[in-house]
């Protein structure tokens, strides 16, 4: 290779390196006005409306294009190109909406879904980084432009499909959702039944809060859960959930940006100097986190579902209240004897996984002894 | 003959077993100490982070532990072109059933300096109130992943015999390949599906994706 190529080819690779981090140095920001925050609201808003007639009216076209070919079972109605999806697509679909009847029934009972029934929109897609080497995939999406789809991937069986399609309909059944019980569930009330996972995600967020009234909670209060559970009006959230202790847990918690001295500056001086009235300044500078998160006050909901039955869906619809009274109400039973019935459940689901269990070590020591005998089959 | 053969391990492991057991009785004690004295009382999910910590270096030493006093032995052993154990009046069998024992012994050693360095990190700290320590648990979880993995590494290496690396990279080097060409068309992940088997329950593995935790919940 030439002198001059060599050195060129040497300085490629430092002058890339330095061009990169140029690029990706962080720049600095600068405030801007109310006027101009307002205006680039306003612009937002604007560019948000017009992507949402957009999107509807893709996906109005995107309907419109499905051929007539339709099933039915129960209250469920699937609209489909027999002639896309081929003979055996067409079979685990069938096979698929069979199943998801029954299951729509058992899991939503009398919960009003749609005027008369859900259709749901099934096509086939091509799936994959390379349009020639894609797989294929099922699309189900909700008819009547509400934009919302769910992928089924390969390889595709009648379980997935009929889990996506129950899926659909859960996104029905939840509609009537009271928006004080929506908002208080900070906009997540998934319709699908809990799994151990679920309670044992609320067991640890309870065991784990840095709240004091989570704590007083985990010990047996069941005014306390209601608190942490942010079901009862609160005055100072910040004195009536947390600690002066917890204040600076709060603190300690943010991802302080180097682009603002002061705050960082206040920050160290709470978490590090612990001067709690820099603590508590800070804690109220920004919104009070409900003690137990979303997805825990989710188990709350879904727990008042399941004892609701199949009228469950029919009185949340038709419930007044507070989110307590409501989630009693759709439950059936009053409201401390619900808490503590989430309460029980949670607790019962903390994980004690540390020591493996009898099972667990049966199963180690067979495997241990299922590889040391096929070490000894094999003369050397 | 097994006390022979597990003394004739000792011998050849123990500088080894030194090491795993200073890193046992240490890394809980160093880990939890340091990492406590950060911690805001009520921050639990510091702690909890702070005890991860601890169980992500002991289930790495556990794999260590496990690899080590396995492959030992054999490298050993062909090094000589097996002459001792060929020449033992025992079948191959019953001689690597007593190897195999002979390490699943020794693995017991870490294990208990792990419970000795657990119970002192945990004294040694103030726990949060909704906390607990687990050195017995975690005592146990060690030994029982470093059986497993003890025995899974004996396993390859004595049946694959000279070639065990050889297999290893080839396995390593297949599944990557596979893994790739699958998303690249699109296709669900092969690897995340035999991952799942081997680290779910029943999985041999699912014991190093459990809580290792000396103080949880």
């Amino acid at each position: 290779m030439s002198e001059p190529r060599r050195v060129v080819r040497g300085l490629t690779l430092p002058l890339a390196i330095a061009l990169a981090s140029v690029m990706a140095a962080p720049r600095v920001s600068t405030a801007q006005s109310t006027a101009q925050y307002r205006a680039r609201l306003i612009a937002a808003l604007r560019d948000r409306h017009a992507l949402r007639d957009s999107l509807d009216a893709l996906h109005a076209h995107r309907i419109a294009e499905v051929p007539p070919d339709s099933m039915s079972s129960g209250r469920l109605h699937v609209r489909y190109s027999k002639a896309t999806l081929g003979p055996s697509l067409d079979a685990t679909l069938r096979g698929a909406v069979r199943q998801a009847a029954g299951d729509v029934d058992a899991e939503f009972g009398d919960a009003q879904i749609g005027d008369s029934g859900a259709v749901l929109v099934v096509s086939r897609v091509n799936w994959g980084m390379f349009t020639a080497l894609g797989f294929d995939a099922v699309l189900v999406e909700l008819s009547g432009g509400r934009g919302r789809m769910s992928p089924v991937r390969s390889p595709i069986t009648e379980r997935k499909l009929a889990d996506a399609l129950v899926d659909m309909i859960g996104t029905l059944a939840t509609d009537g959702v009271p928006a004080n019980v929506s908002r208080w569930a900070g906009y997540h009330t998934p319709a699908r039944p809990l799994t151990h996972d679920d309670w044992e995600a609320a067991a640890l967020d309870l065991a784990t809060s840095n709240s004091s009234v989570a704590r007083t909670c985990y010990s047996g209060s069941v005014a306390g859960c209601e608190s942490a559970l942010g079901l009862t009006t609160v005055r100072d959230s910040l004195s009536e959930w947390y600690t002066p202790e917890g204040w600076r847990a709060l603190v300690a918690s943010w991802n302080v940006q180097p682009g603002d001295p002061a705050l960082a500056a206040a920050h160290a001086e709470c978490v590090d100097k612990k001067v709690m009235a820099t603590c508590e300044r800070l804690a109220r500078s920004r919104p009070v986190p409900v003690p137990l998160d979303m997805a825990t006050r989710s188990t709350l909901f879904n727990l008042a579902i399941a004892r609701g039955g199949r009228s469950a869906y029919a009185k949340l619809r038709s419930a007044h209240g507070t989110p307590l009274e409501v989630l009693s109400a759709v439950a059936g039973i009053a409201p401390d004897a619900l808490v503590d019935d989430w309460r029980t459940h949670t607790l019962a689901s903390v994980p004690h996984g540390v020591r493996p269990g009898a099972a667990e070590a049966t199963v180690l020591l067979a495997w241990t002894a299922l590889f040391g005998f096929a070490a000894t089959r094999r003369r050397s | 003959m097994f006390a022979q053969v597990l003394y004739t391990q000792w011998k050849w492991a123990r500088t080894e077993l030194v090491l795993y057991v200073l890193a046992a009785f240490l890394i809980p004690t160093i880990i939890i100490r340091t990492g406590f004295s950060y911690v805001i009382t009520y921050d639990i999910h510091s702690a909890l982070g702070v005890s991860t910590l601890a169980g992500v270096c002991l289930a790495a030493l556990a794999m260590l532990c496990a690899f080590g006093l396995a492959w030992r032995p054999y490298i050993l052993d062909a090094g000589l072109k097996h002459v001792g154990p060929l020449s033992l009046p025992v079948s191959w069998g019953a001689f690597v059933r007593m190897r195999f024992l002979a390490g699943a012994t020794l693995l017991l050693i870490p294990a208990a300096a792990v419970w000795f360095g657990g119970v002192l990190a945990a004294a040694s700290v103030t726990i949060p109130p909704t906390l607990h320590a687990y050195p017995g648990g975690l005592a146990i979880r060690f030994y029982l992943a470093s059986l497993v993995a003890y025995a899974a590494a004996f396993a390859l290496q004595y049946v694959a015999g000279k070639h065990a690396v050889r297999v290893a990279v080839i396995v390593l080097v297949v599944v990557a390949v596979a893994e790739i060409a699958a998303q690249m068309i699109g296709f669900s992940s092969i690897v995340a599906g035999a991952w799942n088997m081997l680290t779910n329950w029943p999985g041999p593995f699912a014991v190093f994706a459990a809580r290792w935790m000396l103080i949880d919940v």
